[in-house]
């Protein structure tokens, strides 16, 4: 079988390409500070003191690990790659490493400085190297993580002028790519491979996009880099160094040339732009589910009812969300106006998603105690009760639908 | 010259084909049995309809279908063909026949045991004149419904006003016992049958293809757990699909699952029937004779692609309609376990004795999203109304006569066959004056009709087609005689609901594979006499 030692197999790529080795047929040895549940083996690696990596397997080394904090010097790091780099001689296999598109001698920042000496050592010793772009995607973590949240959480997104450029490439394509390159290692080397989507796209857009993916929208706020940079340094004084550094980087990356990297490969890169719209969509979906579930329940459904209802959507409506309104969304019970025969009878696509939501609802014991009168659920009384509570709100939601239909049809 | 693989190829596995098949392979002749092949997917699950529905987590699998079925069937005319466990039997059955349907419900199984695994198991015995002129030897036919009722189990007999009308009593075991709203209705039909009679309604107990007890060879009696609409577990209702265990213990027999008849050739000593079998690879059948029983439209497309200048014919079946009757004292109980096959029959003179005929269900072991669709009313309002309302009430159906259909089939040069749903002028008009009659007549026994709820089906929702090639006395062309054997295709025999001359407002099946017994006894009797 197969084997593969991975340094920072718990990081943000390291648990996706263990996942995907594993997945393909790899046994895979983590090397990390903490024991990695998608690893056959663990051993304890710490960058900090890069004793080698003591088993006595001759294997690849994915060399992911990275120190985080930056509050240590490069020379930390530059030695533990040698430290690996050696082994791997010893044991007549390679370092792979994983570098950065921010890696440059000249480079603004510690970080992409620390990366090109890095690289050096490894193609010096006749290792591989690989760039990617901005890693997103998957389980959020790293800089993704970060990036993530900020879209998740702003209000305002700062529109960077003149605008950065990021080359975005999905964390599970990366991890097929590194596979890729294990597979047929001989071809690489003592060579650098750029793995990201071929054409730049700046990053405010991309936020912006990612955003989208979670449901938000925040506004534009045009913001010069020296702000940033300014910023940056601010940060940076006050302990952040790490993520200063990054944003730092940020404004500083230098376009990449990628596609004969991912021809040679084979590889087509799934596009961020597709993946966050698919998300987007299938976020509508399920907003639009939990809407109607809990429209047809009368009570919060079950995240299984959700799922299922998104499901429907995705593989029998083209994943086209309804446009609800907005009212209908936030406080389901009031889509009873929506749901008036009339409306409904008017529009087919309506009439199709209420069926779904209550077929779906039903088929669950939830949806059993909502529609069936079960033996010893509630007695003969509290069901007429019920029935007959049910009929001021209709009559209230008829004449809300009435007062709709005269305003789209004089609309 | 080499003599022919088998004595007989008989096309489809469904009730007419099985109940062909029998006396064949008993007499000792070589039978081969061609079907699309089809098996079920998804299991019933095990239990009682409404305790799985209160507790099994995983009841999205049977109610709704891994891929969603009941969803993708959303517009489908009958709860029946929402059923995710039933789809295997209701699938592709147009494209592999090469059948399009234009204003027509078409409906047509590529399942081993053909449509038996989905059908309502209503049974009666027809009435001589059900047979038209054609000449058929009644004691040949009652030996006939003897022998496929004791092998089918009939249940349902009982002293009262459809005992002439289903005429299979002396067959029949007696009736699963009525849930408490039939047991009502019934009572109260007793308290005013006079005048009911006198107003041409009848009502009785419902004679069923259901085991009341279990039955030798695995088949286990109706527990009543609701499940019907799924496909009884306990095998309690009739699926021809089970019969072919018992086929296989005849030497003489090949099932041959998956192959597909497009049309017959003439060979040197018989028939050859070129089949599609899976993945494209195809098989050639010769035999001596060919028994049709691929369903009416099925079989009539394979009898016109074969039968040079035979390209269109008149198709029968059953205009249906459903309704909802609400017995209000029972409003606000709650739901209690219970068959869900038809438990009451009705029968409503017309211009002629008996002419509509149906059948009353329990609403349990029904979906409730299939009411709440055609509430008028928001399904949140529908949902708590129904749920106190729909313990109260009771679902029929009605069959309407024949007579008003105008349906057609018809072959185009390219080997399709086309099938042209019509209906006559006054089929409307009919439907409004059943509405009217039964809408009274059950208000005498204590039952309203659910204003709204009568509603007819798409032509061609009842599955109830017959009569493309009639039995005559004296058949032309495209017709057949009492053997069921085609003119202008010497040789080939009709033993499925294509050959009736008529279609009376009456469950078909049982009749159908009385008669189709009868032929293939006949056959088995012919075949002796001439040498192979």
């Amino acid at each position: 079988m197969r084997s593969v030692t991975v340094t920072g197999a718990t990081g943000y790529v390291g648990s996706h390409f263990a996942r995907a080795a594993r997945s393909a047929g790899w046994r895979v040895v983590a090397a990390s500070r903490h024991a990695s549940a998608h690893a056959d083996a663990s051993v304890p690696y710490d960058l900090r003191t890069p004793a080698p990596v003591l088993h006595a397997e001759a294997t690849p080394i994915v060399h992911l690990a990275v120190l985080t904090d930056g509050s240590d010097g490069p020379e930390l790091e530059i030695a533990a790659a040698r430290t690996l780099l050696e082994e791997a001689r010893k044991r007549g296999t390679y370092v792979l490493f994983v570098s950065s598109q921010v890696a440059r001698a000249d480079a603004p920042t510690a970080y992409g400085r620390t990366k090109h000496s890095i690289e050096e050592v490894v193609l010096a010793a006749g290792g591989i190297v690989v760039r990617p772009g901005l890693v997103y995607g998957g389980e959020a973590g790293g800089l993704y993580a970060t990036l993530l949240r900020a879209a998740r959480r702003a209000v305002v997104l700062p529109a960077i002028v003149p605008a950065p450029c990021v080359q975005p490439v999905h964390v599970d394509d990366l991890a097929a790519a590194l596979l890729r390159v294990l597979e047929s290692p001989e071809r690489w080397f003592g060579r650098v491979l750029h793995l990201a989507e071929p054409e730049p796209q700046p990053f405010s857009a991309w936020m912006h996009e990612l955003a989208a993916a979670f449901g938000r929208a925040p506004r534009r706020v045009p913001v010069p880099a020296a702000l940033v940079r300014a910023g940056a340094a601010l940060a940076a004084a006050i302990g952040a160094r790490s993520l200063a550094d990054r944003a730092r980087s940020l404004l500083a990356i230098p376009p990449m040339a990628t596609a004969s990297d991912l021809a040679a490969l084979g590889l087509a890169l799934r596009s961020s732009r597709e993946v966050f719209a698919r998300r987007a969509v299938r976020r509508a979906c399920v907003r639009e589910g939990a809407a109607l579930l809990r429209y047809v329940l009368g009570a919060a459904p079950g995240p299984a009812l959700v799922r299922r209802y998104a499901r429907a959507i995705e593989a029998l409506r083209d994943a086209q969300p309804l446009p609800l309104p907005r009212w209908g969304l936030r406080i389901p019970c009031l889509l009873r106006a929506l749901d008036q025969p009339r409306l409904r009878a008017a529009d087919a696509e309506w009439q199709w998603r209420v069926h779904a939501a209550a077929a779906i609802a039903e088929a669950s014991p939830q949806g059993a105690r909502r529609f069936l009168a079960l033996a010893g659920r509630g007695s003969r009384a509290r069901r007429f009760a019920a029935a007959l509570a049910a009929l001021p709100a209709e009559a209230l939601a008829r004449a809300a639908s009435l007062a709709l239909n005269t305003r789209r049809s004089r609309g | 010259m080499t003599p022919p693989d088998f004595d007989v190829l008989v096309v489809g596995s469904g009730p007419a084909g099985v109940a062909a098949a029998f006396p064949l392979v008993e007499a000792g002749w070589r039978v081969a049995m061609v079907d699309g092949g089809a098996q079920p997917g998804t299991d019933v699950p095990d239990g009682e309809y409404l305790d799985l529905r209160a507790t099994d987590p995983g009841q999205a699998r049977w109610l709704l279908g891994a891929d969603l079925h009941a969803l993708r069937a959303a517009e489908a005319n009958s709860p029946k063909f929402r059923a995710a466990t039933l789809a295997f039997a209701f699938r592709d059955f147009a494209a592999a026949n090469r059948v399009v349907a234009q204003r027509f419900a078409l409906v047509g199984s590529m399942a081993v045991g053909g449509l038996s695994n989905a059908w309502g198991c209503g049974v009666t015995r027809f009435a001589a004149s059900d047979w038209g002129d054609a000449s058929i030897d009644a004691r040949e036919l009652d030996a006939a419904y003897a022998s496929v009722a004791a092998r089918v189990g009939l249940s349902g007999a009982a002293d009262d006003d459809l005992a002439a009308f289903f005429g299979v009593d002396d067959l029949a075991r007696g009736a699963i016992p009525l849930d408490r709203l039939h047991a009502w209705l019934a009572g109260c039909y007793a308290g005013s049958r006079r005048a009911a009679k006198a107003d041409g309604f009848r009502m009785g107990r419902a004679r069923l293809a259901v085991l009341a007890q279990d039955a030798p060879g695995g088949r286990q009696g109706c527990d009543a757990r609701g499940l019907c609409l799924w496909g009884c577990p306990r095998r309690a209702t009739y699926s021809s699909r089970h019969d072919l265990a018992g086929l296989r213990r005849h030497a003489g027999f090949v099932h041959l699952p998956a192959h597909v008849v497009e049309r017959l050739e003439r060979g040197a000593a018989g028939w050859l029937a070129r089949t599609r079998g899976p993945d494209g690879g195809g098989k050639t059948v010769a035999a001596r004779r060919v028994v049709l029983a691929a369903g009416t439209v099925a079989s009539t497309a394979i009898a016109m692609r074969s039968l040079a200048g035979f390209r269109a014919a008149q198709l029968l079946h059953l205009p249906m309609a459903a309704f909802a009757l609400w017995l209000p004292r029972f409003t606000g109980a709650h739901a209690v376990p219970g068959p869900a096959t038809a438990q009451l029959a009705f029968t409503l003179d017309g211009d002629a004795p008996q002419e509509v005929c149906g059948y009353t269900f329990s609403t349990h072991g029904l979906p409730m999203t299939e009411f709440l669709r055609h509430a008028p009313l928001s399904a949140a309002g529908a949902a708590p109304l129904l749920r106190a309302l729909l313990p109260s009430c009771i679902v029929a159906n009605c069959f309407l006569p024949s007579r008003l259909t105008r349906s057609r089939v018809e072959l185009r040069d390219d080997g399709t066959l086309v099938v042209t749903g019509g209906e006559a002028e006054d089929a409307a008009e009919f439907g409004e004056r059943v509405r009217a009659r039964l809408a009274a007549a059950f208000a005498a026994s204590g039952a309203r009709m659910l204003p709204g709820s009568f509603r007819r089906g798409a032509a061609g929702a009842d599955v109830h087609y017959a009569g493309t090639m009639p039995m005559r006395a004296s058949p032309r062309p495209g017709e057949c005689d009492a053997d069921g054997e085609l003119r202008g295709l010497e040789g080939v025999h009709l033993a499925d609901a294509s050959a009736l001359p008529t279609l009376p407002a009456k469950s078909h099946t049982l009749a159908v594979m009385a008669n189709a017994h009868r032929i293939g006894a006949r056959l088995a009797r012919r075949l002796a006499t001439v040498p192979p």
